[in-house]
């Protein structure tokens, strides 16, 4: 069986930049849902070998964004974001789409309790307008 | 004075096999800034582990992905030979490693193709797939199916080789190889080729590493990424692999290291024919998988891919998750797509081989 270190949401910040300078590789963040609450678990590799960390979150909680240690955590934090409705806070701005990642008819189809809201317009056209950049010609 | 302008770029494109989206912001004719987004292919398949029982549901981890389907059926027996604590043959390993190896060569055979396709190289385009032809003959001739062809199950494998289907792989393995030598040529010393993809796309060993690469993205950067350095399943540690590397990081150089193990594959493949170990093709699973979570990863034609079970004791799987390399190489993309010009975008999307439909599942 796998090993699987339970971690509190606040202890992931220091978990992962542990992992981070031990030269370890982010491989994958997972969520489930158990009841109405989430469990996430990031998979760490280094040589090989991986390390497993388990986080439950009670429904309505949010948790760390780790995009400062791992930038690429982008693309499963909003994946999860986008399908599951749970909320990562201080994400690097540049790749926080805004539930704008998946297209989907309805917000968070896997968890349709979660409060979501999604701003309109499409993908970066919506991003871009809200930032007060570039606008479409 | 320049204006800022997003451009939508696909879902559909001539260049992409598959959907996914690209908010393009340009300024003039370069890339400011790419936003990706996906979720035109998604089937639900993960969730299907629920329905059926943990040995029918190998037929539905092939289907995730039409070029990888071997490697993904690899990749769930693994992972619940794993949980079930299962001992597979050695000759079974072998024989997995073999039609592994065969799918890299279909993958990047298939791909060649429609990088060539992608730089206006019809006849380079048409030579590439004729190739894979001779690779879907022996899966025809091996197991009875061309893509899809149902070969792993738990426990191990469902069909043997024999004498006759030996020398088939053979014959056509050494005529592919030597076909192959004609056309590797002209994607790695042709002018027109070279002034398309070097310098393209590049992705430094830094930034390949800082934005989590894998496969053969990761390779052309330089970086040692390859599960089959690891890997507790196939015959990788007898055959005495080594990944093949580029350092130029370019899409150049992602040609290269495709091209690089299409040979490595053929050694591989007549490496493990050679010494294919006599004996039994499968053990039988005995009850149903454990109360439990198991991990495992195979090196996919484009990757590592991790594979995930969670058991509750029953026939059905509680849950099973797969993250593919498509999905590793997203970020990377962004990266190499931001100050690219317009023009060069559709070919370094190609380079990074996007399977949308394994992303999605």
């Amino acid at each position: 069986m796998e090993q699987l270190v339970d971690l509190a949401v606040t202890e992931l910040l220091g978990k992962v930049a542990q992992l981070r300078s031990e030269g370890c590789r982010l491989v994958q963040i997972m969520c489930s849902m158990v009841g109405q609450d989430y469990e996430l678990t990031y998979n760490f590799d280094k040589d090989g070998a991986l390390t497993n960390l388990r986080l439950a979150v009670p429904a309505g909680n949010s948790v760390p964004s780790i995009t400062k240690e791992f930038l690429y955590a982008f693309i499963w934090e909003n994946e999860i974001h986008d399908l599951f409705g749970l909320q990562f806070t201080e994400m690097v701005p540049e790749f926080d789409y805004h539930g704008k990642f998946f297209h989907l008819e309805q917000a968070a189809p896997w968890n349709p309790g979660a409060q979501v809201v999604v701003p309109k317009g499409l993908g970066i056209d919506a991003s871009v307008k809200a930032e007060g950049g570039a606008k479409n010609a | 004075m320049l204006k800022n302008t997003v451009l939508p770029f696909g879902p559909q494109h001539p260049v992409l096999p598959e959907p996914v989206h690209l908010d393009l912001e340009l300024k003039d004719e370069k890339v400011v800034k790419a936003v990706p987004s996906i979720g035109y292919v998604h089937r639900g398949l993960e969730k299907l582990v629920e329905k059926r029982d943990f040995q029918q549901y190998v037929y539905v981890a092939e289907r995730v992905c039409g070029i990888c389907s071997f490697g993904h059926s690899w990749g769930y027996s693994k992972v619940v030979e794993k949980l079930m604590k299962i001992e597979v043959p050695k000759r079974a390993e072998y024989l997995r490693t073999i039609w592994h190896e065969l799918s890299r060569i279909h993958s990047h055979l298939l791909w060649l193709g429609l990088a060539a396709d992608a730089m206006g190289f019809e006849s380079l385009f048409m030579q590439s797939w004729r190739l894979r032809e001779l690779v879907l003959d022996i899966f025809e001739a091996t197991t009875g199916g061309r893509v899809i062809f149902s070969a792993c199950k738990v426990g191990g494998v469902r069909r043997d080789l024999n004498a006759g289907q030996v020398k088939l792989f053979k014959d056509n393995l050494a005529l592919l190889r030597k076909d192959l030598q004609t056309i590797a040529p002209t994607f790695l010393k042709d002018k027109t080729v070279a002034l398309r993809l070097k310098g393209v796309g590049v992705l430094t060993a830094e930034d390949a590493h800082a934005f989590g690469c894998v496969g053969p993205m990761a390779r052309a950067s330089g970086l040692m990424e390859d599960y089959r350095l690891y890997d507790e399943g196939g015959a990788y540690k007898e055959l005495g692999f080594k990944p093949v590397l580029e350092r130029a990081g370019d899409c150049y150089a992602r040609v290269a290291v495709r091209i690089g193990e299409l040979y490595q594959s053929l050694n591989l493949i007549g490496a493990a024919l050679d010494n294919l170990p006599e004996g039994e093709i499968a053990v039988r699973p005995m009850g149903f998988p454990a109360v439990g979570e198991c991990f495992t990863r195979v090196e996919q034609p484009r990757g590592e891919a991790i594979y995930y079970v969670k058991g509750n004791g029953t026939k059905n799987l509680e849950r099973f998750k797969l993250r593919t390399p498509t999905n590793a190489n997203i970020p990377a993309l962004v990266k190499m797509l931001a100050g690219c010009d317009l023009a060069d975008v559709p070919n370094i999307i190609l380079t990074i081989d996007p399977c949308i439909s394994c992303t999605e599942r």
